[in-house]
């Protein structure tokens, strides 16, 4: 693997890594605020995705930009307030049934209203250049510009939880789930807000990766699951823990196509070249096997090796 | 004879804070022994270290001479020592008689047998029947448990920890939340049903264990300043200056 | 000549009545079945019924027993089928006469085998940990499926013959029918087992888990040994369904232990009923027979299931059982009578919304995903034109009007119920 391929994958591996964690940023928080974990999350993320393209060709990708998050913020906030709000009296399995349900439909919702193909969301002329060149290869402007929002939001995030009355709360809440009830004002709009912002999150991070990934109905199904390794692996409801765990299985799964490499490969080093006949058909599929086909199922060995050795997570406080 | 239950140097601190600082306690086989102490106090937080529910910093643990400090609830309980929740910790979805029947069966070595039906058992159904009458659930035995009355389900808590067969009991508040003829009529409960077991009870209500308790200890700010008959604990200065003095001034 | 009976005599014979009633209704319907409708697509639909009755009431030891919510339960449905699957292909090469109808035992044990391997880790937690872990063990072999061709074969799955294994019981398992007692007859035995199951000292602590699992553990009990035992037995259970599966279509893909057989099981069970016992089975019966007939007439057929299943989680967790059982209460209650004009109310209320709602939904898809097929469609009887502003109008007051009638027609059924009760009370 030449230097180059090494220095785009680290590039991108941050960049994919981010993204990830501008997911399970929200994710958290609604989680350690309001105890709910959100399966609707990921589809959320989609909905940013399809509202920033729809806003996009009419008025731009910039005003999308700000637009369609803020729109997904109000579609969360009017669920938490007209369903989830009604479902918490059955307790969480209650409410866990009601955001796979409420995932379910979204993802019908899409297909109904934009149908079941791609959509042709293209990165903005003034973001479509090369931002610089690198042993004769470009790198993408636009990538770099994901990259810097979603710095940008993770500083802001930051910023707004050290230095605000309602970090404060937040970052309380975090360590302390139970204080959230005792909170004593209005714990309905809290909770609405929290909801609100973790899906204009979840949007943003749709509008962003839209035109770079395929806006497509299955976006949300594809990483959902990989959103909840996160979110274990980083231990349940710690930020810093999903901030790792985000990173890590960026970096994991951007290497893993970026290697090019098959266990065949392996063996050929040690002049091996055919798989034993003895062995059938099993060993010649192993032997077939290559690490970008490994790629996806990393994240969740990862996810089974953490539940043997360390069940609390990275972070996690809370077995 | 070995103490019941012997706590040596227990400590237990949550981050910077040390909730228990030190506590050295023996409850003998067989008595009523009362921890009191103000609010705060971590009187709580050395039920949950006892029974497992939380583990501890440093210190041991003696249960009948065995160190069961850091072992699973499970486990203790097996062991002989069960507790009582100040906060009602029942099965509330389920009968007052399928409360009563889940916790018999580790005690009767049915543990999670799946090859005969539950209304066959017939030690099981005498021992639930024995236990509805004690606690006086007789009438209410198909009823399901969150539909009792609080002191009923207070019954049922008492009952749960009972019912698994342990000879020494942890009892975290077990008249908390009630009226004063319903705490009488609790009393008479619990004296009845803990009939010649060893007794750890946490208590606020002073008339209660003052009447009924063998030893009484003081836990201020995690640790024991004083343990002794009620007439010795009454008549401790230190007890008085830390304890009932605060509450004296409350009530004044 | 009489017997003096005693007391606990006749309550053995209720008792024994009450066992014997559901277990003869089971078996003569199950015999009735095929000779009611015994066209060939009617009997392929009984199969495919039977085998997701048998993997939704699986589902309910997890669900509805220890209040448990997996998301993979797909995962050993597909394995099952896997391993009937290759069980036939290798006794076949073996030559082997394995009867055929004993098979579906070889995919229940395989599955209970790997259940208690994904039960151990996954049951260190109830809740949502648990429903993660789920969902992550369910990708982890879904993914890793796709690298070994060998065992799960490509896209086209693995297929095999049923017939090859020759004749056994009688059944030369070529006519769909054949299998159709098969599966009958393990539906019995599988029904049988679980309901005995639930009458258990381990399912009444599965029951206590579901309940408050901390106070198990203070009971004397390990929780996740409770856990772990609804998981392995709900997996080895679905592996029977699987292996059916297998032999009824004669072909399983990889697409039988993804993400879609997970949520489908979870749809049927709880749209069915988690708290009664064949809750499942009616959720199975109609939720599949939906998915048969639906599919057929509408696109938007798994938004319906969508709808019907947040609508089941927000008004009626009891599910289809529940509702019927709360029905039959009520026609029953002396109430029932006076209620009778606001129910008949709320009932064409509500019947009116979902019309309304059902026609927005049909406009939607051919505006949008079905638009190639043109804007002209027949909705409930209607022809409806999905560009016409009319169109669209109709549907929406139609369910505008439904779901604002409805509101003062609750709050007056609770004005009455409440005035019964209370007169009632004072007798």
């Amino acid at each position: 693997m030449g230097i180059e391929v090494v220095t785009f994958s680290v590039v991108n591996s941050i960049l994919y890594g981010m993204l990830l964690f501008l997911l399970a940023s929200g994710l958290t928080l609604i989680f350690s605020m309001m105890g709910v974990l959100n399966f609707a999350h990921a589809s959320f993320f989609m909905v940013g995705a399809y509202f920033g393209f729809e806003i996009s060709r009419r008025v731009g990708f910039f005003p999308a930009l700000v637009l369609a998050p803020v729109a997904v913020g109000l579609l969360g906030a009017l669920v938490e307030r007209f369903g989830l709000r009604r479902v918490h009296k059955f307790g969480h399995l209650g409410e866990l049934l009601f955001t796979f349900g409420l995932a379910f439909v979204i993802e019908e919702a899409v297909q109904m209203i934009w149908g079941r193909s791609p959509q042709d969301f293209q990165v903005p002329a003034a973001l479509n250049f090369t931002a610089f060149t690198l042993f004769g290869t470009g790198y993408p402007a636009f990538r770099l510009f994901m990259l810097v929002v979603a710095v940008a939001v993770f500083a802001a995030l930051a910023l707004l939880l050290a230095r605000t009355r309602i970090g404060l709360i937040v970052k309380a809440s975090l360590t302390h789930p139970e204080m959230v009830s005792m909170l004593g004002h209005d714990v309905p709009l809290v909770f609405m807000s929290v909801f609100g912002v973790g899906s204009a999150l979840a949007g943003l991070a749709g509008v962003i990766a839209g035109p770079v990934l395929v806006t497509q109905p299955s976006m949300a199904a594809a990483l959902g699951p990989i959103l909840f390794v996160i979110v274990v692996v980083g231990g349940l409801g710690s930020l810093a823990g999903a901030f790792v765990a985000s990173l890590l299985i960026g970096f994991i799964q951007t290497f893993a196509v970026a290697i090019n490499l098959k266990v065949a490969d392996v063996f050929g080093l040690i002049g091996v070249t055919q798989p034993p006949a003895a062995f059938g058909a099993l060993l010649s599929d192993i032997w077939n096997v290559s690490v970008a086909q490994v790629g996806p199922v990393i994240p969740y060995l990862l996810l089974v090796a953490m539940l043997m050795f360390r069940p609390m997570g990275l972070f996690g406080k809370r077995a | 004879m070995t103490d019941a239950l012997e706590l040596r140097d227990l400590r237990k601190s949550f981050g910077p804070v040390d909730i228990i600082r030190g506590v050295n306690l023996s409850v003998k086989k067989g008595e009523r022994h009362a921890l009191i102490g103000p609010n705060g106090a971590g009187k709580s937080t050395l039920f949950h270290l006892i029974s497992g529910r939380i583990t501890p910093t440093s210190g041991q643990i003696l249960f009948e001479g065995q160190n069961i400090a850091g072992q699973e609830p499970a486990q203790i309980v097996r062991a002989g020592l069960s507790r009582s929740f100040q906060i009602t910790n029942i099965f509330p979805q389920m009968t007052v008689l399928e409360n009563l029947r889940c916790a018999v069966l580790w005690k009767l070595g049915h543990r999670y047998t799946f090859w005969k039906r539950t209304l066959g058992l017939v030690d099981v159904a005498e021992d639930c029947e024995r236990l509805l009458h004690e606690l006086g659930l007789t009438h209410r035995r198909n009823d399901t448990a969150d539909s009792l009355t609080y002191p009923e389900q207070r019954a049922l808590e008492l009952g749960l920890a009972v019912a698994s067969g342990a000879h020494t009991l942890l009892l975290d508040e077990p008249m908390a939340g009630m009226s004063h003829s319903e705490t009488e009529a609790a009393l008479r409960l619990i004296m009845r049903v803990t009939e010649g077991r060893t007794l750890l009870m946490v208590e606020h209500d002073m008339g209660v264990i003052f009447e009924m308790a063998d030893r009484i200890s003081v836990l201020v700010y995690g640790q024991i300043i004083a343990t002794g008959t009620p007439e010795e604990i009454r008549a401790n200065p230190a007890v008085q200056e830390a304890y009932l003095g605060t509450a004296k001034e409350e009530a004044a | 000549m009489t017997f003096p009976m005693t007391d606990t005599k006749l309550a053995d014979r209720s008792a024994a009545l009450s066992v014997a009633m559901p277990v003869l209704t089971v078996a003569v319907v199950l015999i009735l079945l095929p000779n009611l409708f015994g066209s060939n697509a009617m009997i392929s639909t009984l199969n495919y019924l039977g085998t997701m009755a048998i993997f939704a009431l699986s589902y309910n030891v997890l669900l509805g027993q220890t209040g448990l919510l997996s998301l993979g339960h797909g995962t050993f449905f597909g394995l099952g089928g896997f391993i009937a699957t290759h069980a036939v292909l290798r006794f076949v090469e073996a030559d082997i006469a394995f009867p055929l109808a004993l098979i579906p035992l070889i995919g229940g044990v395989g599955s209970f085998a790997l259940g208690s391997v994904g039960g151990w880790l996954a049951s260190g937690r109830g809740g949502m940990p648990f429903a993660m872990i789920t969902l992550g063990l369910a990708e982890l072999v879904a993914a890793a499926a796709t690298l070994f061709p060998s065992i799960y074969g490509s896209e086209e799955g693995v297929s095999m013959d049923r017939m090859d294994l020759g004749s056994s019981f009688g059944l030369s398992y070529g006519p769909n029918v054949d299998i159709y007692w098969v599966i009958a007859v393990w539906f019995a035995i599988c029904a049988g087992l679980l309901f005995f199951l639930s009458r258990t000292p381990l399912g009444l602590l599965q029951n206590a888990v579901r309940d408050n699992a901390e106070r198990v553990e203070f009971l004397g009990f390990s929780a996740r040994r409770v856990r772990m035992s609804a998981y392995a037995i709900a997996a080895g259970i679905a592996g029977v369904a699987g292996s059916l599966a297998a032999l009824n279509v004669e072909i399983t893909t990889v697409h039988a232990l993804g993400a879609s057989t997970s949520t489908l099981v979870l749809l049927m069970t709880y749209i069915g009923g988690t708290r009664h016992f064949f809750g499942p089975v009616l959720g199975a019966i109609v939720i599949g027979l939906m998915k048969i007939w639906l599919s057929d007439i509408s696109p938007a057929w798994m938004m319906y299931f969508g709808l019907m299943f947040i609508f089941v989680v927000m008004v009626a967790p009891g599910g289809l059982a529940g509702i019927l059982a709360n029905g039959r209460a009520l026609v029953r209650s002396a109430g029932f009578a006076p209620q009778s004009p606001i129910l008949a109310g709320i009932a064409i209320a509500g019947g009116l919304s979902v019309a309304g709602l059902i026609i927005v939904i049909e406009l939607a898809y051919r505006a949008g995903l079905d638009a190639a097929k043109g804007a002209e469609i027949s909705v409930l009887g209607l022809p409806l034109n999905a560009e016409s502003g009319l169109s669209w109008a109709t549907g929406g007051v139609m369910l505008i009007i439904g779901v604002i009638a409805l509101r003062p027609l609750l709050d007056r059924l609770d004005g009455k119920r409440h005035a019964i009760a209370q007169a009632g009370g004072a007798k």
